[in-house]
């Protein structure tokens, strides 16, 4: 298969933009991912993008636009960016077009999230009672992971602590401030052994990459990255996944890890890292 | 604690629940192609595609398998009536049936010093709010217990 690689990156500063709409942040990502490749939006031959909460990704053509682009919208969850980034790549392989755009925005409101039942398949008692809720999953699988390999809490704290540190480092990052780890393992328990500084908030921000052949990028970029692999899996029977009622009995490796087996196959292969 | 549902108008769990002796159990399904069993009950197998499934019973009694605490209101869609001021943290967790089934449920206690992995529950049922009319919400939970019925 012929490598494809990314040739542009553009973002928006994440954390909270008043007055810019989340639509508009995107756009601005994708112009700085143009700008970068040195591309014009017309070049542009495929776009996969989407977002949460701010609205169609393929309305960024009345930002940018409209030039007939086929504009994919991806509505894929938290798995939204790599689906769009995997379509980009497939699409760019298959002979589609020369360059591809992937871009995922969002605007969300402040506070966890309040996802539907009938959504999910679910019935209405789920959330009603109080189950249906992302950070309680994520404590309850972060609870039994550090069980099965005798992990010690503080781990997390550590794990945040570098979180944010590099934070501080990067000028698009949202929380800048390094945090000690009296600040993070004092703060405010929102799922235990989850606490305030443990989760990333509902923001604001965008991300967009420009794509083509790895064998043409150097017409655009000096350093062009290429992409090894780009992989979405949804669970299998037995995944421990968020918003589950009951658990199989039989426990399967969660999707982030079947996902990861075909990079590793290509790492191997290409003798990068021994087994 | 009141286990006669009959007098529990609003236990939006009814449908999940069976009646039995020693109290409420829980109501799944089991597949007759492959065997494999479920909480809640559904008419689909993830397992094998099959979509003939027959109810079972998932028991009243298990190990915790994991555990949390609700520390914040929940938003809509929970619905159990209480404000920022009167909201009481509640503990979650999943319970392991004797199918090896895990089932998520509320607990009845928030405190993590009387919460263990592996440590035996019951199922029992709690009020957890209570409507407009001021009539109480039911749903089950689990409660932590001294001793269970053959080794789970």
């Amino acid at each position: 298969m012929e490598d494809i690689a990314i040739i542009g990156i553009g973002m928006h500063s994440f954390g909270r933009t008043d007055g810019l709409s989340g639509q508009a942040q995107g756009a601005f990502a994708v112009r700085e991912a143009l700008r970068d490749a040195g591309v014009k939006w017309e070049q542009v031959g495929v776009a996969y993008g989407g977002s949460q909460d701010a609205g169609n990704a393929d309305a960024l053509a009345n930002h940018l636009g409209l030039t007939g682009i086929p504009f994919v919208n991806v509505a894929n969850g938290c798995a939204t960016g790599g689906s769009a980034l995997a379509s980009v790549v497939s699409a760019i392989r298959s002979g589609m077009a020369e360059i591809g755009l992937a871009v995922g925005f969002d605007k969300h409101p402040r506070g966890a999230f309040n996802p539907q039942p009938a959504d999910w398949g679910l019935e209405d008692w789920y959330g009603e009672t109080g189950l249906m809720l992302t950070t309680q999953f994520f404590a309850l699988k972060t609870q039994r992971y550090l069980h099965e390999h005798g992990i010690a809490e503080e781990s997390l704290v550590h794990v945040a602590q570098r979180a944010f540190r590099n934070g501080a480092l990067t000028p698009h990052a949202w929380r800048r401030r390094e945090l000690s780890f009296e600040e993070i393992a004092e703060s405010m328990p929102v799922n235990l052994p989850l606490r305030k500084y443990m989760f990333c908030n509902p923001a604001e921000g965008g991300a967009a990459l420009v794509l083509c052949r790895a064998s043409q990028a150097h017409k655009y970029s000096d350093t062009p990255i290429i992409v090894r692999a780009a992989v979405m899996r949804t669970r299998y029977h037995g995944s421990f996944e968020v918003f589950s009622p009951g658990l199989a009995a039989r426990q399967a490796p969660a999707p982030t890890v079947t996902a990861s087996a075909p990079l590793m196959r290509v790492l191997v292969s290409a003798r990068k890292i021994s087994m | 604690m009141n286990n006669n549902t009959s007098l529990l108008p609003h236990l939006p769990v009814a449908h999940l629940l069976t009646q039995g002796t020693s109290g409420p159990g829980l109501l799944g399904s089991k597949c007759s192609q492959c065997g494999e069993m479920y909480f809640p009950a559904t008419d689909s197998c993830t397992a094998c595609c099959g979509s003939d499934l027959a109810p079972c019973d998932i028991g009243n009694q298990g190990r915790l398998w994991s555990w949390t605490v609700q520390a914040f209101l929940p938003k809509a869609p929970y619905d159990s009536g209480e404000t920022e001021s009167d909201f009481q943290p509640y503990g979650v967790g999943y319970v392991q049936m004797p199918s090896g089934v895990k089932v998520e449920s509320r607990l009845t206690t928030a405190d993590p010093a009387e919460l263990a992995i592996g440590m035996p529950m019951v199922l029992c049922l709690v009020r957890y709010g209570q409507r407009v009319d001021g009539q109480p919400l039911q749903t089950f939970a689990f409660a932590p217990t001294i001793e269970i019925e053959g080794d789970l």
